[in-house]
């Protein structure tokens, strides 16, 4: 068979989550059973005639279908909603799941987020694409939950909702200079580069030689690999032009990534690094200083961090090999990590009309393990720089005054994904646990929610009685002017997307514009 | 030896008939198609024309190897027992395993463990080459999705290694024939959860004959992360 066949199957056989009939033949003791031929063949038809007694996926009562179908809603398309909506379709042979999404397309930040030069990690989006699929799934971008339809209307609607809308928010530096022309958050360069709509007008000013990046995590690494990445490796990634053409005229021959607390703490992982280490045509500048003594200390850590210390270890104190070292000498650009500088001040140009420099505040470390916290010495750094990209992290907002919030953490408060006191809503992502961890580490939540959820289905905690799901919303919406994008549209777009790349020998040129994809669809 | 090796396999063949599924076509798909309640083995062909049979087995097991008799057959394997929330530990092997220890049959006794274990079985072992068959993919594909431990839709990023959603624990005789994994292997094991020793990247184990017997485990899934240091409860 095709190998792409089994897109179709998967979901053949999702209907057989009901348990075996109580009569099961079930075979324990499997030895005597099967050897004995009379018995073998008994057996086969006590399965096959319990398989017939049953057959799960078909409702064997048609006028109770309604009733038995739980409507489920999810509020968000990247992975976290995503995923929640797989599991609970995989689990539950007849729930029926709507994803809301306010763009217009789906996907979140595996789309947006993602680098364009890290075109694996997007590899999900096929497994997205195949739960879109499925009939008992529909997808609804352009609904903006909490503006065209409330939490409240949602919740009416169906059995139970989901909020997965993840962090569009990045923290504040809170530090004076802020304002600056010149001072811009990762979030919103990653978005710029990556085709998000309202980050297309950015134009982020790549005229001057140094950029300062706060933060050391991926999303550090990442934008500081993009601005030094040389132009022609990136022409054949999904980056938009428009980042493309600006990348190619940037100054930007140093990059400094500046972190609170040592080289023990740094949140990248090891394959970020490694491809920092490597990147064509430029050098890591590591001080050695900042590394003294840590060989002793990595001894018992566990071994993630183990290898990625050492990896700083050996590209800060070991020599390179001749390649390495003439790869090096001949690097036109750079980049560096500065460790214990905390951001104090944005300072301006003689003129005030922009950022051009950074003033740092020494720290030093104080606590042990994870509690380790950046404490001021008082002393300070000025470092000149004309783009400052701030990366210390993102921020969910609240979505609706009826769902509650936890502005202090930024998430909503909730047991294992049930949402305090609200009962029959939901949350799995970044918006339930905080703004980290890779897209693995979003499914294994997600799957936990989509279990707890199908938990309080079964124990009957959730609205009873059949509920009109997504005919409700629609009508609603209609009333209200809004159209929303099904994943068909989306398909269309996908495929213009497509054949713009294909001239310029891209995976795909990135609609940028949200009035050009609906006059696309025709609206 | 070979006589031994035929008798073996003439009892598989029997057994392929009672309810596992041969399949024709492209090597690299093996459409396991559920027949019969619990019966998931899977017959994987190759590019030879050769084939292994992939067999699930639930944790405890009598006999590896040499075509391992009887005493590999799979379990009668409800739906309800992969739930998540069978969170039980892997259990290894019972029994002293010996090379063509045939008819030592052992009862298996229901477990509530999520893991599932994956035997293989080739038909010829000396002429057998899988090529490029790797077993992340050959589970994936001969397994429906609710087969394997449900939170584990192993090759997220396709085995592309980008992510450690195929994360598997290799049975301990095994491991050292496995080739040393690569430094982006490792990249992404560092990020698996419940990393053991005998750890590896399921997209990255390439079939061969010489892993005949191998026993694959899929690693609990529990991850939980909180951000405020809670420590999860198993379920």
């Amino acid at each position: 068979m095709a190998p792409r066949c089994w897109r179709w199957w998967p979901w053949t056989a999702w209907p057989r989550t009901r348990p075996p009939p109580s009569e099961s033949t079930q075979t324990f003791g499997n030895s005597d059973e099967v050897r004995d031929p009379a018995n073998a063949k008994a057996l086969r038809k006590k399965r096959r005639s319990a398989q017939m007694r049953v057959k799960p996926g078909k409702p064997r009562f048609l006028l109770d279908t309604e009733e038995q179908t739980p409507q489920i809603c999810v509020v968000g398309s990247g992975p976290a909603g995503f995923y929640t909506a797989q599991h609970l379709l995989k689990h539950h042979s007849r729930a029926h799941v709507d994803i809301y999404e306010k763009q217009l397309v789906p996907f979140g930040l595996v789309r947006f987020g993602v680098a364009p030069d890290h075109p694996e990690v997007k590899n999900v989006i096929n497994t997205f694409t195949r739960t879109a699929h499925s009939d008992r799934c529909a997808f609804h971008g352009n609904v903006v939950v909490g503006r065209d339809v409330t939490v409240q209307e949602l919740r009416d609607a169906y059995h139970a909702v989901v909020l997965s809308y993840g962090a569009e928010d990045h923290r504040g530096l809170e530090i004076p200079g802020e304002e600056l022309p010149g001072v811009l958050s990762a979030r919103a360069f990653v978005g710029w580069y990556n085709g998000l709509p309202e980050n297309r007008k950015l134009a982020p000013d790549l005229s001057c030689d140094t950029a300062v990046v706060l933060g050391q995590g991926n999303v550090a690494l990442d934008v500081a690999r993009i601005l030094l990445t040389p132009p022609e490796y990136l022409e054949k990634t999904d980056i938009t032009e428009a980042a493309l053409g600006a990348l190619r005229q940037s100054q930007v021959k140093t990059v400094w990534i500046v972190g609170r607390r040592g080289p023990l703490q740094v949140a990248f992982t090891i394959k970020e690094l490694r491809e920092m280490i490597q990147l064509p045509g430029t050098r890591p500048i590591l001080d050695p200083a900042d590394f003294l003594g840590l060989q002793d200390r990595i001894k018992e850590v566990p071994r993630p961090r183990k290898r990625l210390t050492e990896l700083l270890l050996q590209a800060a104190t070991e020599k390179p090999g001749v390649a390495e070292a003439a790869r090096r000498a001949s690097a036109s650009r750079a980049w560096g990590l500065r460790f214990f500088r905390s951001p104090q001040q944005v300072l301006p140009s003689p003129d005030g009309r922009r950022a051009a420099g950074i003033r740092l505040a020494v720290t030093r470390l104080e606590g042990v393990g994870e509690a380790t916290r950046a404490v001021p010495t008082g002393a300070v750094e000025d470092l000149p720089c004309g783009l400052v990209l701030s990366s210390i992290g993102y921020k969910s907002r609240p979505i609706d005054p009826s769902v509650p919030f936890d502005p202090k953490l930024g998430v909503i408060p909730n047991m294992e994904g049930r949402v305090v006191d609200v009962p029959g809503l939901y949350c799995s992502g970044w918006v339930k646990r905080g703004p980290t961890g890779v897209i693995t580490t979003t499914m294994t939540d997600s799957f936990v929610t989509g279990q707890i959820l199908l938990q309080d289905l079964k124990a009957g905690l959730l609205p009873s009685g059949p509920r009109p799901g997504y005919a409700a919303i629609k009508a609603l919406l209609g009333c209200r002017g809004v159209w929303p994008v099904s994943f068909s549209d989306w398909e269309k777009l996908d495929a213009e997307e497509v054949s713009r790349g294909q001239g310029a020998g891209k995976p795909r040129e990135k609609l940028l514009d949200p009035q050009e994809m609906l006059r696309l669809l025709g609206r | 030896m070979s006589a031994l090796m035929f008798g073996q396999l003439r009892a598989h063949l029997s057994r392929v008939r009672h309810g596992a599924y041969l399949v024709s076509g492209s090597h690299d798909a093996c459409h396991g198609r559920l027949r019969g309640l619990g019966r998931r083995e899977c017959w994987v062909p190759t590019a030879s024309g050769q084939g292994c049979l992939v067999v699930p087995t639930r944790g405890l097991l009598g006999v590896r190897g040499g075509g391992g008799g009887g005493a590999c057959d799979s379990q009668e394997v409800p739906g309800d027992r992969l739930a998540p929330g069978g969170g039980g530990r892997s259990r290894r092997p019972r029994a002293a395993r010996g090379r063509g220890e045939r008819g030592v049959r052992r009862p298996v006794r229901p477990t509530d463990s999520a893991t599932l274990a994956f035997l293989l079985f080739f038909k010829q072992p000396s002429s057998c080459l899988l090529q490029g068959l790797r077993i992340c993919r050959s589970i994936r594909s001969a397994f429906p999705p609710d087969l394997l431990a449900p939170s584990h839709p192993s090759g997220a990023c396709e085995a592309s290694l980008a992510c450690s959603t195929c994360h598997v624990y290799v049975s301990e005789d095994h491991l050292d024939l496995l080739p040393p994994p690569d430094e982006r292997e490792d990249d992404m094991l560092d990020m698996a959860p419940l990393l053991q020793e005998n750890s590896r990247l399921g997209c990255q184990i390439v079939l061969t004959p010489e892993l005949e017997g191998a026993e694959f485990t899929l690693p609990k899934i529990t991850r939980n992360f909180y951000v405020d240091g809670h420590v999860p409860k198993p379920h």
